[in-house]
Parts: structure tokens; sequence; C-alpha cells
């Protein structure tokens, strides 16, 4: 078994709390990413995904442009520490039904684990049996 | 016998040894109008709860729609949730694989063209769709580990 640290994406991005959809729409776009951490201060207070911006601002036909991204990220961040084993990320994110998991180390966010990440660890594996 | 596809979404199990895409995809397939509107589509995804519809024209299946298009195309561009057409913003055509493929074939096409969603058809038609998660689900099994 493998900590989740070494199959993490580190280190993490974030938008400040302020920014409102559409700069945060941006800001994913320009770095290729599905999931942002959102930003007080030095304090991470949510995370939105790709799927957030779908339900929350397509679905109910908000408008990006001035709706601010805390009023739509989701909180309390979900977090899993970076010393455990991928498979105990995969087991919570599947129950979670989530593609994004923080990863901490200390308490302090440190990285985020995807399952696109998890495709990468299995697959590993798989390839070393055959 | 059983149809290849018998949707997993309700039968899958977790057990099987089999490697073929059919066996691990969801189906049947879960499609939009092309005359629905943006809005209709992303409320459609959430009440189904997933991550990608097939737009369908007269009885054809012309495109394919992720989240990803929702929030990039959609938020980038400014357009209007609530006027724009789902036929505006799909990915098209629609990329695919044969569902009696090893899933290997599937990931390894996935992670070169970065794609959470593949559909995946029978005799050249659409039967069904396989995630990323699909994928885990897949690899993450003991029989193979």
């Amino acid at each position: 078994m493998k900590d989740i640290g070494d199959y993490m994406s580190s280190p993490v991005l974030s938008v400040d709390s302020e920014v409102t959809v559409q700069d945060a729409a941006h800001y994913m776009h320009a770095h290729k990413i599905g999931a942002v951490f959102v930003k007080n201060g030095r304090e991470f207070v949510g995370i939105v995904t790709d799927r957030d911006l779908t339900r929350k601002v397509v679905g109910k036909g908000l408008n990006a442009e001035s709706t601010i991204i805390t009023s739509i990220m989701t909180s309390p961040i979900l977090s899993f520490d970076r010393y455990l084993p991928v498979e105990e990320a995969n087991i919570f994110m599947h129950k979670h039904k989530i593609r994004h998991l923080a990863i901490t180390e200390e308490e302090k966010i440190v990285g985020v684990l995807s399952v696109k990440d998890l495709v990468s660890y299995f697959t590993k594996d798989f390839m070393m049996e055959e | 016998m059983m149809e290849k596809y018998t949707p997993h979404r309700f039968v899958k199990d977790k057990t099987s040894k089999s490697q073929e895409i059919a066996d691990w995809m969801s189906s049947p397939v879960i499609s939009v109008d092309a005359a629905f509107t943006v809005k209709e589509t992303a409320q459609l995804m959430h009440d189904k709860n997933i991550g990608s519809v097939v737009v369908e024209k007269n009885s054809e299946y012309v495109g394919i729609v992720t989240e990803t298009d929702l929030t990039r195309k959609v938020l980038l561009q400014g357009l209007c949730p609530n006027t724009s057409r789902v036929s505006e913003i799909m990915t098209e055509p629609i990329i695919s694989l044969d569902c009696h493929l090893p899933i290997t074939e599937a990931n390894a096409y996935m992670a070169k063209k970065k794609m959470r969603h593949l559909a995946i058809t029978d005799n050249g038609k659409i039967v069904g769709m396989i995630s990323v998660r699909d994928l885990v689900s897949f690899f993450a099994n003991p029989r193979f580990r």
C-alpha cells in the first residue's frame, strides 16, 4: 500500500473568496483543473468543482459575472491525511460520490487527490501483475 | 443469454472477472434533445446524478455534453443558460469505442485524450457510457490485484 501523498496533486490551487463565479471558471480553465479551493485570507473555506458550477450556477440560471464564489462553494471541505493509504481514500470518495478530495498534513491542506489520480494508482498495480 | 450491456448501474457485480468494457459501463445512455436549453440539461444531469449526457436530434445521437462543457463554454463565454441551446455547446462528433474491447483500451484512450466520459457502441450503435469512476471500480477490483 502506498500513501495518498505519493499520488496527490500539490501545491493546491486556490481563488480568493471575493472573486466571482466567472473569475473562478477562468482560473480553472487556465490551469486545466476540475476543482479549486476558496481561500479567505490564509484560511481554506471551501472547494468549487465543475459539478458545483454545473448544478448551482448553470442549472439554476445564475449570472456568473455577479455571483460571488462563496455562495456556491461546497463547505466544509472533506479531507484526508496524506499518510493514509490510497485504498481508503478511494472508498471514501466512492461513498461520498466526490471526484476531488482535499489532502492534509498536520491538519493543513497540502494537496488534492482526484479520481484520475486514483486511476493512475490502481493501473500501476494492475500493470505490475500482468 | 443476457444482453452484453445489461445496466451495471443496478446490477454491477464487483466480483466480475470480465475485462470487457460492456461489463463495466453505464447503460442505457441518458440523452437530451438538441432543443433543450443549457439550464435544462444541467438540471437533468443533477437529477440523474451524472456527469455527461448524449444529445439527440431526429432520433440520432449527434453530440455529447459534460460538466466541463457546461462550465467552460457557458460561463467563460457568458452564454445565458436560460436561452442557449445545448446543441450550441455540445462536443461533436461523439468519440466512442466498441463495448467488446478490453477496458484497458478505454483507459489508455481516455488518458490520452484527457476525457472523463467515453461513449460505448455495439455494432456501431451507442449503448452506454464509461466514466473515469468506472475505470477506478475496475482497476481497484481485488480480482485483478
